[in-house]
């Protein structure tokens, strides 16, 4: 029938029909990888318990840099979460900085470099364990504490903080 | 009766000018009536049947449909309704003004509804799925239990039996032997282990945890067999490394070794080993073991 067959090529019924398709599609999506990051936050579920720095001075193994301080910053690791962690970068802020990430070398260990001989002795934090996590830490001159941060391996997990004071 | 046939000067097709008003049912050409002037025709085209209104249409069909009858024709859909030209193309734009206006509006909230999960996803993305979906806490009932050498130990998915560690050489033996490089604090040790799953679903690729160990400073995960290939070769033990890929699968088993690089004052070290069921860490089974000299 004429009416009939001009209902069915209406161009906007079948541009509605396609949108409200891409429209499920990118819900589906999204619903699904929701579900996949509510997954995440107990899998990658690192925490910072606590965090307690102990001055160095200004030189450390040789090395200083005028209007800098070292010390050393020990952090107990919590991971709350179900996949063993590396804990190989800790980003650090000082009060008077903008926080800035940091490959904080770990205290009398080899640091976290791309070898896999440096990674296969990196300290890990694994699951269901409190593990302390030591760094040396360069600190500009005048900062009143430190405030540490870390993530989890893939950086999918909520980050956890903690503060030194100095 | 007499009838008024007259012929369509665009379709050819001829029709009685009584019953379609002058209108060609074929392709809708609107006709003078026979003897009738141009003018007088114009004035009667503007008075009448400029653009038939649905019920006229109506009575046209219903018409025609009686004389099909009468006359014992078979109906003709196609040429029945007359499909006035001006009309067709003013309601077409129409269609295309409110199509134009349905897909802008469309990608408007297409564009809108997608950045905004986006940053959803983004921003609370873990939170959001959390809460969604549930968070359960995969460490509730956890708890640490330990083990003896060669004692066979089943928990949740997993069943794990430690033989014993073996040191194979300090950072500069391997340096100086083998020429590979290992940290300068660290020694290369072995542990001999069977270990078999028995869960339901195939784990993947990241969900495969292998044994850890302590060795009395940090604990320490299994090394890359790759990087030490040269080492384990002398050893022997090259081709007995277990990886991921030999414990998957549901009733998949291994028995060989993993390697550790741990700390060089290290006498004793912990095999730590995850006793998973699905989603949950049950229990931690921990064997203390020395580590044996080897010749």
């Amino acid at each position: 029938m004429q009416t009939v067959n001009s209902k069915k090529g209406n161009p906007a019924v079948i541009i509605i029909v396609i949108f409200f398709v891409f429209l499920v599609q990118i819900v589906t999506t999204f619903v699904g990888k929701f579900a996949e990051m509510g997954k995440n936050a107990y899998e990658h579920n690192v925490e910072i318990v606590s965090a307690e720095a102990d001055e160095i001075g200004k030189t450390y193994e040789g090395d200083s840099v005028d209007g800098y301080t070292y010390y050393r910053v020990i952090l107990m690791v919590k991971n709350n979460g179900l996949k063993l962690e590396n804990v190989n970068y800790i980003s650090v802020g000082f009060d008077n900085e903008d926080e800035y990430y940091c490959s904080a070398e770990r205290e009398g260990k080899a640091p976290s470099g791309e070898e896999q001989k440096y990674r296969d002795f990196t300290p890990v934090v694994p699951a269901g364990r409190t593990v302390p996590i030591a760094y040396i830490v360069r600190v500009p001159d005048g900062s009143s504490k430190i405030v540490a941060t870390v993530r989890d391996n893939y950086c999918i997990g909520t980050p956890s903080s903690a503060t030194a004071e100095l | 009766m007499k009838l008024a046939l007259t012929r369509c000067v665009r379709c050819g097709k001829t029709f009685d000018f009584d019953m379609y008003s002058g209108l060609c049912p074929e392709c809708g050409c609107f006709h003078r009536q026979p003897g009738v002037s141009a003018h007088e025709a114009g004035s009667m085209k503007e008075k009448t049947v400029v653009r038939p209104e649905a019920h006229t249409l109506e009575a046209e069909y219903e018409k025609h449909i009686k004389w099909d009858e009468i006359l014992g024709r078979p109906h003709d859909h196609k040429t029945v309704i007359p499909t006035p030209r001006s009309s067709q193309v003013s309601g077409e734009v129409r269609n295309a003004k409110k199509v134009i206006r349905i897909v802008l509006f469309l990608i408007v909230l297409f564009t809108v509804l997608t950045v905004a999960m986006a940053i959803l996803f983004e921003e609370y993305g873990n939170d959001i799925g959390a809460s969604l979906f549930g968070s359960p806490n995969p460490l509730e009932n956890m708890e640490v239990t330990a083990g003896a050498i060669e004692e066979i130990h089943t928990a949740g998915d997993f069943e794990y039996t430690v033989y014993g560690a073996y040191r194979l050489v300090s950072s500069q033996e391997a340096a100086d032997y083998f020429e590979v490089e290992i940290p300068s604090e660290s020694k290369l040790a072995i542990v001999a282990l069977d270990m078999a799953y028995s869960g339901d679903n195939e784990l993947e690729y990241d969900e495969r945890t292998m044994p850890y160990v302590y060795d009395g400073k940090d604990y320490r995960e299994s090394a890359d067999p790759s990087a030490l290939a040269p080492v384990l070769e002398a050893f022997g033990v090259e081709d007995l490394m277990i990886s991921g890929y030999d414990v998957y699968m549901q009733g998949s088993a291994a028995s060989g070794y993993l390697a550790y690089l741990v700390d060089e004052d290290a006498d004793m070290i912990t095999v730590c080993c995850e006793c998973k069921s699905g989603d949950t860490l049950g229990e931690i089974y921990e064997v203390s073991v020395p580590l044996q000299e080897v010749e």
